[in-house]
């Protein structure tokens, strides 16, 4: 064994030249090509020695092949790749054979490879192709590599013509395997922390063009495919070129883990790989979002590139049934196979206009453009951009495409070849940018058409089954236009350092006036964008049931039909974010404030009636209700010892159930009803106590302590002692055991209440048990508290936000009780990273908290148990 | 290094493996186990007799990793192995105090 050792230590010897090297070495091809050479000389040599070469002869004889397969077999491997073997052999493998083979495969275990080998007859690889999709896409990458050369032509006869025989089949596995993809990778996980091989717009993608141009069209090698007419014009250079960073990204990364396979781009290596491209940081980004938005480039590049080659390859195999769309379109086009093309010969001696039209005949009647036409396209918005810019009827096609946004694809095509940055230059600044919130699944152009895209559906009823109200706004605008108009540029003022709400106001009205827009489109939809996260921020951190709050909206929003507009430009700005920032809890929120507010609006009037007059309303319809189970002296007894307060802020039925279980509380020491929302995994605890000091705290540590979260809590404290509370919470986590959970929970509860539960110790434990990944971010959200003492009348309201942990919220609470404040109203909005707490408080005189009244002492203290 | 034991369903173990092989670990050993937890057992009624069913057939499957790879590896048999029904199963993470590779005799992290 003493020679396979000197081997493998020469191996590991020029594998770590290569990786000092990488730094150096600009092309991904060509680092990857040099390791496989590396490998094929070690896996070569180890054969020789092993007494290859004296039995060459024999070896023709017995018709053995050995195979490299997958990225192996491409020349693409990186530094954790699996070395893929296969040998395929005629008839039993000699002993001397075995024993050579297995030799070789010490030797490479020896030098920490990850071996992957078969060895099989022709006919038994060809099965196990059709039945492993896995080595059925590895085998079609199969490059010779020792022993009988005719056998391998052999085997690739045979495996290729059952390919052929079974296309069909073949496909239907193919787009299955895209269509799990793009549901296992397009999350917002993946978007902030890419996967370089598998994700969206990894290289799995050009892997995948390249199987199915084997399959289908019979090449090679991918670039062939330029020798078919409908991919002449296909955009491969930019591919490689994006192919090549991506493949430099992934041996960085498999470098960077210690050679193991890691393909997941996470966010220590993001900080870096990027150092060691040489990214370095700058006046408005750092390297490493340098980094990442070069990252992201690529990958919407090949996304992008692999959708239109698989849209080409489908119409090529399947080409869509004539039937409904027209051969002859108006003016210059035609289509061919399901694509708008041109009915002349070329473009370029036409007026630019031609592109826009044809655009415009592609979004109509939901086509695609045929791949001459694109290339054209770009030639001509790049080169002749300008020209096109000054033609009369130019911005009035361009505003027609965004203002019918039927067909998401086309819009795309826009962007990808520069049109969307020609008549909207401010475009460049969001493309390919990437957003570091752990909120966003897409980069800021393609969020842009996105939230473009779900105001669409919105329009055509996509969401009726869910939430109908959506279409039933949009059907009342009077200006749908605008709203198309401001999804698409909510977002223009990215980019920039400070509020990009208010830079994206200032920014587009020079956008929208070289559209030639003009009128009130000018006023509103600044307005619309500066304001455009006002009702996400007031409806996930304001008491909705305080008037005040909807009347602060009201006042800023002043009508109705700007009120529609922001409302819906919000839903989809949520939708098209990505399912954490549009959780059904979150847009119930929406909706609820949107009620409200129009609410106040429609009214007419933005004052509010008379405060005492409402109260005594609400007492009488309370009261009525109460009387077919209680007597009135019962009754009024109870509600004297309520405040006013409770029975203008707390909606009717819920007033109900506390009255109900405060007089049929007899000698228990809570009550309460639970109310589980159909509309979001929500449930409202609505409770009835004797109030004791630190009720909310005592309450949030029973919750956390049986892993449900608090969304909110509102506190009210009555005159005898009693407590009537509303706390709206998330299921407990087990559906299958609720019941059960909940009893734990209220047997918890009266327990925390006397003071028998060891809530501290209990949670502390809780914490440290946690296995946590938030380490991994790299810019953890700052520790901020603000403090309003305008938004109530009567509270001091402490916004608090900053790194999500367990128990974060009954310490916040615990604080804030210590510190002598008394929380009427809670709102709390945690997410993986982020946590947000909004608190109305007061002092225990009841007055609101001033600077000279220990502010500050409440800010830092409240700071300081933050992380 | 810590080794992350876990039980899992049967129907599950091919979309466990390969998540676990796509953060480029390695090796893992598989076991056919029986046993109940919550969902303890139940009864069968065959031709008028009953027949208790009390242990039923899980995988457990054992892996050793890397300490700073535990959590991404409990994330992805999280991930892979839940239905949401009962009997979904559970995982253990264990220290573990050396390595040994028998063949090499090579130790710890060069062992795993």
């Amino acid at each position: 064994m003493g020679e396979p050792l000197q081997l493998v230590q020469d191996f590991v010897k020029s594998r770590n030249t290569l990786f000092n090297s990488l730094v150096t070495q600009n092309s991904g091809f060509v680092a990857s090509r040099k390791y496989t050479d590396l490998m094929d000389w070690l896996i070569r040599s180890l054969f020789l020695k092993g007494g290859f070469k004296e039995k060459a002869k024999e070896i023709e004889e017995e018709r053995v092949a050995i195979i490299a397969l997958g990225s192996y077999g491409r020349r693409e491997m990186s530094f954790g790749s699996d070395v893929d073997l296969l040998v395929v052999h005629q008839e039993e493998l000699s002993p001397e054979m075995s024993d050579n083979l297995s030799r070789v495969l010490y030797a490479l275990w020896d030098a920490k490879l990850d071996v992957g080998h078969s060895i099989l007859t022709v006919q038994g690889s060809i099965r196990l192709a059709m039945n492993d999709f896995r080595f059925l896409t590895s085998a079609m990458d199969a490059r010779y590599l020792m022993g009988s050369k005719a056998f391998f032509r052999e085997f690739k006869a045979a495996f290729w013509a059952k390919i052929e025989s079974e296309k069909g089949a073949l496909l239907d596995k193919l787009l299955a395997y895209q269509e799990r993809r793009k549901e296992k990778y397009g999350n917002q996980e993946f978007f902030a922390e890419p996967d370089i091989k598998e994700g969206l717009g990894g290289l799995r993608d050009l892997h995948f063009m390249t199987w199915m141009a084997k399959v289908f069209f019979k090449v090679a090698k991918l670039k062939q495919i330029k020798e078919n007419s409908a991919f002449s014009h296909f955009g491969l250079d930019k591919l490689h070129h994006s192919q090549s960073f991506l493949l430099k990204v992934r041996l960085h990364l498999h470098l960077l883990a210690g050679g193991r396979r890691e393909d997941r781009l996470i966010l220590p290596y993001q900080e870096k790989i990027s150092r060691s491209l040489g990214y370095r940081d700058g006046v408005y980004n750092t390297g490493p979002e340098k980094f990442m938005r070069d990252l992201h480039l690529h990958l919407n590049r090949v996304r992008y590139g692999c959708e239109e080659f698989c849209m080409k390859t489908m119409d090529l195999i399947e080409p869509p049934s004539a039937g409904a769309i027209p051969d002859r379109l108006p003016g210059e086009f035609q289509v061919v196979k399901g694509n708008v093309v041109l009915r002349g010969e070329s473009l370029l001696e036409e007026s630019p206009l031609v592109v826009l039209k044809a655009f415009k005949e592609a979004n109509e009647r939901d086509l695609f453009l045929g791949s001459g036409l694109i290339w054209e396209a770009t030639k001509k918005v790049a080169m002749h951009g300008p020209e096109l810019l000054k033609e009369p009827d130019a911005k009035k096609i361009f505003l027609d495409i965004i203002l019918n946004p039927r067909n998401p694809k086309v819009l795309r095509l826009a962007l990808e070849i520069g049109l969307v940055n020609l008549f909207i230059p401010e475009f460049k600044k969001i493309r390919n940018l990437a957003q570091f919130s752990h909120y966003h699944v897409e980069t800021v152009d393609l969020h842009s058409l996105k939230t473009l895209e779900v105001a669409y559906d919105i329009s055509q009823g996509s969401y009726d089954d869910r939430w109908p109200l959506f279409k039933q706004v949009f059907g009342d605008l009077e200006h749908p236009e605008w709203l198309f108009l401001v999804c698409l540029l909510h977002d223009i003022g990215k980019g920039y350092r400070g509020d990009h709400s208010k830079r994206g106001a200032g920014l587009v009205r020079q956008v929208l006036r070289r559209l030639g827009i003009e009128g009130d489109a000018l006023k509103v939809i600044p307005f619309l964008i500066k304001y455009h996260l006002l009702l996400v921020n007031v409806s996930q951190r304001r008491d909705l049931n305080d008037e005040k709050t909807s009347i602060q909206v009201a006042q800023t929003i002043r009508d109705t039909e700007a009120l529609r507009l922001l409302f819906l430009l919000t839903v989809a700005d949520s939708i098209a974010t990505g399912p954490m920032a549009s959780s059904d809890w979150k847009i119930m929120l929406l909706i609820e404030l949107f009620f409200k507010v129009r609410h106040i609006l429609t009214r007419g009037t933005l004052a509010s009636p008379d405060a005492t007059k409402m109260v005594e309303e609400n007492r009488r319809v309370l009261s009525t209700h109460l009387k077919e189970r209680f007597g009135e002296r019962e009754i009024t007894g109870l509600m004297d010892q309520v405040s006013p307060r409770y029975f203008l802020n707390t909606p009717l039925e819920d007033m109900k159930r506390h009255f109900n279980l405060a007089l049929t509380m007899g000698e228990r020491k809570l009550s309460w009803v639970l109310e589980k929302l159909k509309d979001a995994p929500v449930t409202r605890v609505i409770l009835c106590t004797h109030d004791k000091p630190g009720l909310f705290w005592k309450m949030v540590g029973v919750f956390t302590l049986n892993n449900i979260k608090v969304l909110s809590g509102n506190i009210f404290t009555l005159k005898n002692g009693l407590a009537f509370d509303t706390y709206e919470v998330t299921n407990p986590l087990d559906p299958l055991r609720e019941q059960e959970m909940w009893e734990r929970i209220y047997n918890d509860a009266l327990n925390a209440m006397e003071d028998r539960l060891p809530l501290d110790e209990l949670i502390g434990k809780k914490t440290r048990m946690i296995l946590s990944r938030r380490d991994r971010y790299m810019y953890p959200p700052p520790k901020r508290i603000k403090i309003d003492n305008r938004a109530s009348d009567f509270f001091t309201i402490l916004e608090v936000s900053g790194k999500s942990r367990t128990g974060l919220l009954y310490d916040l609470a615990k604080k804030i009780f210590s510190l002598g404040l008394d929380i009427r109203f809670a709102k709390i909005n945690t997410d993986t990273e982020k946590t947000t707490g909004v608190f109305y408080v007061r002092d225990g005189n009841g007055q609101k908290i001033y600077e000279d009244s220990g502010l500050e002492q409440v800010r830092e203290e409240i700071l300081s148990i933050m992380e | 290094m810590k080794k992350i034991e876990a039980i899992i369903k049967p129907f599950k173990l091919d979309e466990v493996k390969e998540a676990i092989l796509e953060l480029g670990i390695s090796g893992m050993t598989i076991t056919e186990v029986k046993g109940f937890g919550r969902q303890k057992g139940h009864k069968e009624i065959y031709r008028g007799a009953e027949y208790v069913v009390d242990f039923l057939p899980k995988i457990k499957i054992e892996v050793v990793v890397t300490t700073e790879m535990v959590s991404r590896v409990v994330e992805v048999i999280k991930e892979n192995a839940y239905t949401g029904q009962i009997g979904d199963g559970k995982i253990f993470i264990l220290p573990v105090e050396k390595a040994i590779r028998i063949r090499t005799g090579e130790e710890d992290e060069d062992a795993i």
